[in-house]
Formats: structure tokens, sequence, C-alpha cells
């Protein structure tokens, strides 16, 4: 007994000094780093089927929804999640550091997006403010990254959601990032809004890595006091002014 | 059997079993900092005023003295604190959302975020815009290639727990103290942490035989962000709300 004790004892004492010394310290290539790198996606890799919404969604409020977001877009506005994830102007970033995965957008309508590994709950919601990008928290499954999200802002930025509906301050988005092989990303991302739709609304966007030696261009800028822009966008919606 | 159980559990509680843990040689930049203003200034314009002015050549003494910012000076921003008769013109902005991605070289007084990976650091604010800085070894591209842009073209590398950065590439414009900056002009940039962590000095330095008789050099001082309060917030602004064209100091009407 006092033998096993003793053994006990030294292999708990080693442990003890593994964590405690500089022995434990890693460096940063101990990260998980399948995910990083630069992503695009190539056309037809999308799989988005149509949106079952509640019926108290009229065509009207989709409508109302659409003009919101052709209005964020004019003005150059934060556009936010899932726009950013799912826009092709610029390659989509992921970077995995040792307590948040950052998804970044190299545009001038794409605040940074942060997963952040080490909260194991939200921010209590009374002292967050709604965001376009909303509040992530992300753990490990395997290689596969998942990622919650809430704390979105319900009038800021583009709301449209592709498949169908749109974003609200109670909707909650859970995404599945994982490697179908070393050239493919996926992204399953599942919305839930009770107030927007019948049934969880899940879609598929897959994207392709880009050369480690792509070099990333210069920020896209968006200038709203650009009359030309401003007079093609507002075509659409009758005419100049139709967007302010 | 307890005493055996309780020295387990301790054992594999400790700190960093579980967790990330940086070695030596690499700072641990990761999350958010915020510029102190260690002068004491309690004002945009004497946020420098500790740091050496930069020794320029007489070509690049010429060009910073008629650079715009330079001739309107802070009295720009602050013309509208004056009252005004009726009719009286004033400057306001147009409403346009211009984030700034200079800032992200020297940061303003908006916190900053640093992601480290093996391959990459990316320096972002709370605002669009991101600084990559490359680590995996590459070299910087040639001039031909290179679109000079606000943000360069940055490598690192880390050495003695610093991270080191070098840059070129960027637009021509103004630099803290009284510089100037080309493409052609490199910046050194040293990452360094306080013993403790928590706050963290970036060593700027400015070389350039064009601009400086010699390298410009200065640190600005940042702290880093209480870890309840570590995550990114999203600036927000909208060119289309009319209250957006209008001045930060609205003047008194006479």
């Amino acid at each position: 007994m006092k033998k096993k004790l003793l053994s006990i004892i030294t292999l708990s004492t080693i442990c003890w000094c593994l964590n405690s010394s500089d022995m434990l310290a890693q460096n940063l290539d101990s990260l998980p780093s399948h995910l990083n790198g630069f992503w695009e996606i190539p056309v037809g890799s999308t799989s988005i089927p149509k949106a079952s919404l509640v019926d108290s969604i009229s065509q009207e409020k989709l409508d109302e929804i659409a003009f919101h977001d052709a209005r964020a877009i004019r003005w150059c506005n934060m556009l936010g999640v899932p726009h950013i994830m799912t826009q092709q102007s610029r390659p989509l970033e992921i970077w995995t550091g040792p307590n948040h995965v950052a998804m970044l957008v190299l545009t001038k309508q794409s605040a940074p997006r942060y997963a952040y590994l080490d909260m194991e709950q939200h921010v209590d919601p009374l002292i967050f403010d709604p965001s376009t990008n909303g509040q992530s928290i992300a753990h490990w499954e395997g290689d596969a990254l998942v990622v919650e999200t809430i704390g979105f802002s319900g009038d800021k930025g583009a709301l449209t959601i592709p498949g169908g509906g749109f974003r609200t301050e109670q909707s909650r988005l859970l995404e599945r990032l994982s490697l179908i092989d070393d050239e493919t990303l996926s992204i399953v991302s599942t919305w839930t809004d009770p107030g927007v739709f019948a049934e969880p609304h899940t879609y598929e966007i897959r994207y392709k890595r880009l050369p480690n030696s792509y070099q990333p261009p210069p920020f896209i800028d968006c200038n709203s006091d650009d009359e030309v822009r401003a007079r093609f966008l507002e075509e659409v919606w009758g005419g100049p002014g139709s967007l302010d | 059997m307890k005493i055996i159980k309780q020295v387990i559990l301790i054992s594999f509680a400790m700190p960093g079993f579980s967790g990330f843990a940086f070695s030596q040689n690499i700072p641990d930049l990761t999350d958010g900092f915020v510029r102190v203003d260690i002068a004491g200034s309690g004002g945009f314009d004497g946020l420098t005023s500790y740091i050496e002015p930069a020794q320029l050549t007489p070509k690049a003494q010429e060009i910073v003295a008629n650079l715009p910012g330079r001739q309107l000076g802070f009295d720009y921003l602050r013309q509208n604190e004056k009252p005004k008769q009726e009719g009286e013109v004033y400057v306001v902005t147009s409403g346009a959302c211009n984030y700034r991605s200079a800032t992200l070289i020297q940061p303003d007084s908006s916190a900053f975020f640093l992601t480290q990976t093996p391959e990459m650091v990316t320096f972002t604010r709370e605002e669009a815009g991101i600084r990559h800085i490359f680590m995996d070894g590459r070299q910087h591209p040639s001039p031909g290639n290179w679109t000079p842009n606000g943000t360069g073209h940055s490598i690192g590398w880390y050495e003695e727990g610093e991270l080191i950065v070098e840059t070129i590439g960027l637009t021509p414009g103004g630099v803290t103290a009284g510089g100037y900056r080309t493409p052609e002009t490199v910046l050194v940039e040293r990452f360094s942490l306080s013993e403790d962590g928590e706050m963290l000095t970036i060593n700027y330095t400015w070389t350039d035989p064009e601009i400086y008789l010699q390298p410009h050099n200065y640190d600005i001082y940042y702290e880093r962000l209480p870890a309840d309060f570590g995550y990114a917030y999203e600036i927000w602004c909208d060119a289309g709300d009319p209250n957006s064209g209008t001045s930060i100091f609205i003047p008194e009407q006479l």
C-alpha cells in the first residue's frame, strides 16, 4: 500500500511539475491550424434550401427587410453575419489563436468577428449591445469547430438570411466548421428564431482554400458619397434618394 | 485513499494542464489592448508630447510643412467651438463613415486586438480593416508587385520574447511626432510585454535616408483589456443617419 501510495504521489508530482513549469509551455505550432487560411466560395458550392417561416411573416415584412438591407449597402454600413460568411467580394479569413478564432473579411462593410474558445457562456445579454456579428462562443468537437452565436442586432447591417427569413435579436446561429479535405471547408449553419422560422433553418456553404502564397489585396473601400454608386443602387428602389 | 484522490485531483487541476501556455520566446499578445496616455495630456494633441520630434532632411521638412493636416492643425476640429453668427458657414462632416486603416499601424485611443497563429498575426480594431503580419518566413514583395496602402506589407518573427514586425509599402503620409513616410520607408516595430503581461510597449523605428537624418524612434504604451471585458465590441456608424453629418462640436448660435 505504501509503495502504491508513493508511486501515485511521484506520478502526481511529475504532472504538477509539467503543469507549473515551462516544460508544458508550448509554441504556437501546437494550436489547431487546419482551418487557418483564406477561403473563397466557388460558384455552385452552396446548398441552400428554402427556409420554412412562421405564418406571421408576411411578404410585406420580407419586402421591408429587403429595403432595409439595400439601404445598409447604400450607406456603407457594417453588414455582419450572415452576409460576411456568404459574400464573395473577398475571401473569408480564419485564424485560430489560443483563446479565440478570428473570422475576418477585408472590406469596409465587415467588422472583425471573434468566436471565443475560452468563454463557457455568452456575455450577459444585459451587458452586450446587440451587434451585426453577434456574440460568438466556440468549442472543438474533434476537428470540427462549433460556433454558437446570439446577441444579433435586429436592425443593424444586412438582416437577410440565405434561403429566406432574417435575423432578429432573438436569433441563434449554430455553425459547424469542418474540413471535407485539406482544400475544402464546409460551414453548416443552422438558424433558430421562434418569431421567424417554423423549424430550424440549415444550409451548407463550401469554401476552397487559397494557396499559401496568397497575398491579400488592399482593403475594399466603400464611399457613401460616391454619387455614381448611389444612383446605381437606388435605381432598383425608385431612383435618386429612394434609399435615403 | 482519500489522500491519494486529493493528490491526483490537485495535480490535474494545476493551471495550464489543459490550456495553452506560451513558451518563453513568444509573448502572449492575444486579445485586446488600449493605448495609455502616459503624458497625461487628456487631449489628442498631447498624447505624443513626450516623444522626441523627428529629425528630418530639408526635403522632408518642406513636405511635412505642407501636409494638409499640419496646416489646419487641431484648430480645424475646434473651429466649431466658437459661437457663429447667423449665416456664418462652418465645416461639418459629410456623414460618411471613414475607417482609417492607418490606425492599424499607430493605434489611436480605441482598442485593438491581436490573433496569434503560427503563420499569421492579425491586428484588428473594433471596426473594419485587418492588418496582416506574415509569420511564415515570406519576404516583402518587390515594389513593382505592390500597391501602397494604409497597412503596408508586414512580415514578422519572434526574437527574445518580443514580436518584431517589419513593414514597407505604406501610402505617403504623416508619422507621429512630425515624421513622414513613403512606400519606401521601412518601419520596424518591437512588441514587448511587461513582466506581468499587462502592459504592452510598441517601439517604432522609421528608417528612410530620404526623409530622416537618423532613424525616428519612439515608444507607445498600451494596457491589456481586463479579462472580464476582454471581448471585442463593434463600432457602429451609419452614414445614412441624418445625425451622422452633424459636427461633434455643435457651435453656439448668436
